[in-house]
């Protein structure tokens, strides 16, 4: 059993290992004169400078710090309003046209209009986030509320459960399946957001980081700031589905991977 | 005895939208029901027998007529009666115990006095192993007892039960049939049920309400004086189940010849 454990270790990582090994030979052999393409011994090095400087620290830190932050006001503005807009008709009718309308504009397309409102700083970021993720989020709450079984209504009425105590009791954690479906897909727009931003319109954090060395003629750093993007970018997925495996524990035989 | 549920003139009428017709399930009902009566609900499927049920419980809104409770007139569903749902409707995320106070939270109990109904009705229903355990985790008898359960424990005066033991197997459904005669007579409900059931509306049903095949009439009213437990091969039983057999099996004829006639109408256009 041991041995099939180290078969699907070794399976694992035998491709990233000889991509690794491949992209050290043609950075030494074929294109050192070309283009800046730095080693990836030399990518790991400068990580691990800038891990014993704290540098990458900081700028993770502040990248975390905006996606938690811009997801947070995303949530408490969508999340509510997708749970009466799926509840009541007459508020998604007279809400319906203006999110149509702005829903199909990237999140990446309100960068000029959010730099010329907010200038430079956190502030655009946290937009950013917003816009990014206050559609999967809204989204998925409207049809999480409308795909609710109304037997669970019913039985509540009957229990003479209603008003803000049926809202609180039964829709939320009916729709919440589906919410955390939003949560996640939010998520991953919220880390491209977040990056995206910091390289045009914030003076920190991870996307501020790479931009930086780029201007700087440190390909390393470029490389070494991408790693730790995509650490943090699965360590955020790691996290929502903790949260999921927490909220969601009462769903039948669901463990999320 | 006192009239607890009484219904008048109770129509209800349902529009087609693809069709663009109504159709009338329940056409003018006329029923009283006593206090501490268990009223059986007997009819071939589609008569309406449930629409009736769900109209008494105030989620189904009639087309005319009324219904009083103790004197005043349904509008909308209360806590004053509870329904047993033929899915059972527990919610997936509470446990056993959570769905039992479910109804007991908006009541305004002290937290100890809620605790201990919500004890008693665990073990009522001999659950009191399972309070925190998931609606999945629990078998199909089990989840109809938590169902029980959370009916009985904001204590409502009528119960009204929706061929609650249609998904269970057959031993399983002789068994609670037996534990709800228990408790009707533990609880003095009233209890009006719905079944397709000849064996379990005699052997369950304090009266027995047979309806016609759609639209719901009343057919017969018939009075069962056996004493309980009822044994369902006794041989009284079985006389009144082969003169009530008769009369559903002609409803359910008449149902099957009128769906034909509707075939062939349709097929000769």
């Amino acid at each position: 059993m041991k041995l099939f454990g180290k078969i699907k270790l070794l399976n694992k990582i035998i491709i990233p290992v000889m991509f690794l090994f491949f992209w050290e030979m043609v950075s030494h052999i074929i294109v050192k004169k070309l283009v800046l393409l730095p080693p990836p011994s030399k990518v790991f090095y400068s990580l691990y400078e800038m891990i014993l400087s704290g540098e990458i620290f900081v700028h993770s830190l502040d990248s975390i710090l905006r996606v938690l932050s811009g997801f947070i006001i995303a949530g408490s503005v969508a999340i509510p309003v997708g749970l009466i807009m799926g509840w009541n008709n007459l508020v998604e009718k007279l809400l319906d046209t203006s999110v149509n309308m702005l829903r199909p504009i990237p999140a990446t397309a309100w960068i000029p209009a959010s730099i010329l409102l907010f200038g430079i700083g956190n502030k655009p970021a946290l937009f950013l986030v917003f816009i990014g993720t206050v559609w999967p989020l809204l989204l998925n709450t409207i049809s999480g509320v409308k795909s609710i079984d109304k037997i669970y209504i019913m039985a509540a009425q009957t229990m003479g459960v209603k008003g803000k105590a049926l809202f609180k009791k039964v829709v939320l954690p009916a729709a919440l399946p589906e919410i955390f479906t939003g949560i996640r897909i939010g998520m991953g727009v919220a880390w491209t957001c977040v990056i995206v931003a910091e390289l045009l319109a914030v003076r920190s954090g991870l996307g501020y980081l790479i931009m930086e060395s780029r201007l700087l003629v440190r390909p390393d750093k470029v490389f070494a700031g991408m790693i730790m993007i995509a650490i943090i970018g699965l360590g955020l997925d790691y996290f929502t589905r903790v949260l999921m495996n927490v909220f969601l524990h009462w769903r039948k035989g669901l463990k999320v991977e | 005895m006192n009239t607890k549920i009484f219904v008048r003139n109770v129509s209800k009428d349902f529009y087609d939208e693809k069709r663009r017709t109504s159709f009338r399930a329940v056409d003018n009902v006329n029923l009283e029901i006593g206090e501490e009566e268990f009223i059986c609900l007997l009819g071939p499927s589609g008569c309406g027998k449930s629409t009736l049920l769900f109209m008494i419980a105030g989620l189904v809104k009639l087309s005319s007529g009324e219904i009083l409770i103790d004197g005043k007139i349904v509008n909308g569903p209360g806590p004053d009666r509870g329904v047993l749902f033929q899915q059972l409707g527990l919610f997936p995320w509470r446990t056993a115990a959570g769905n039992i106070k479910f109804g007991l939270e908006v009541m305004k109990l002290d937290k100890r006095e809620m605790e201990e109904r919500v004890l008693k009705y665990l073990r009522m229903v001999g659950l009191t192993k399972f309070g925190n355990s998931y609606p999945h985790e629990l078998s199909g008898g089990m989840q109809q007892r938590v169902a029980i359960a959370r009916l009985l424990a904001h204590e409502p005066e009528v119960l009204l039960m929706d061929e609650p033991f249609g998904a269970l197997d057959a031993q399983t459904r002789i068994v609670m049939g037996g534990e709800l005669v228990k408790i009707w007579q533990e609880t003095k409900k009233t209890i009006v049920f719905v079944t397709h059931s000849v064996e379990e509306a005699i052997y369950l049903g304090s009266k027995v309400v047979v309806m016609t095949s759609s639209p719901g009439r009343i057919k017969s009213i018939i009075k069962i004086d056996l004493k309980r437990p009822r044994d369902y091969v006794d041989g009284e039983f079985n006389t009144i189940r082969g003169k009530m057999l008769a009369m559903v099996e002609e409803e359910v004829s008449k149902a099957y010849l009128k769906d034909i006639g509707e075939e062939s109408e349709i097929s000769e256009k």
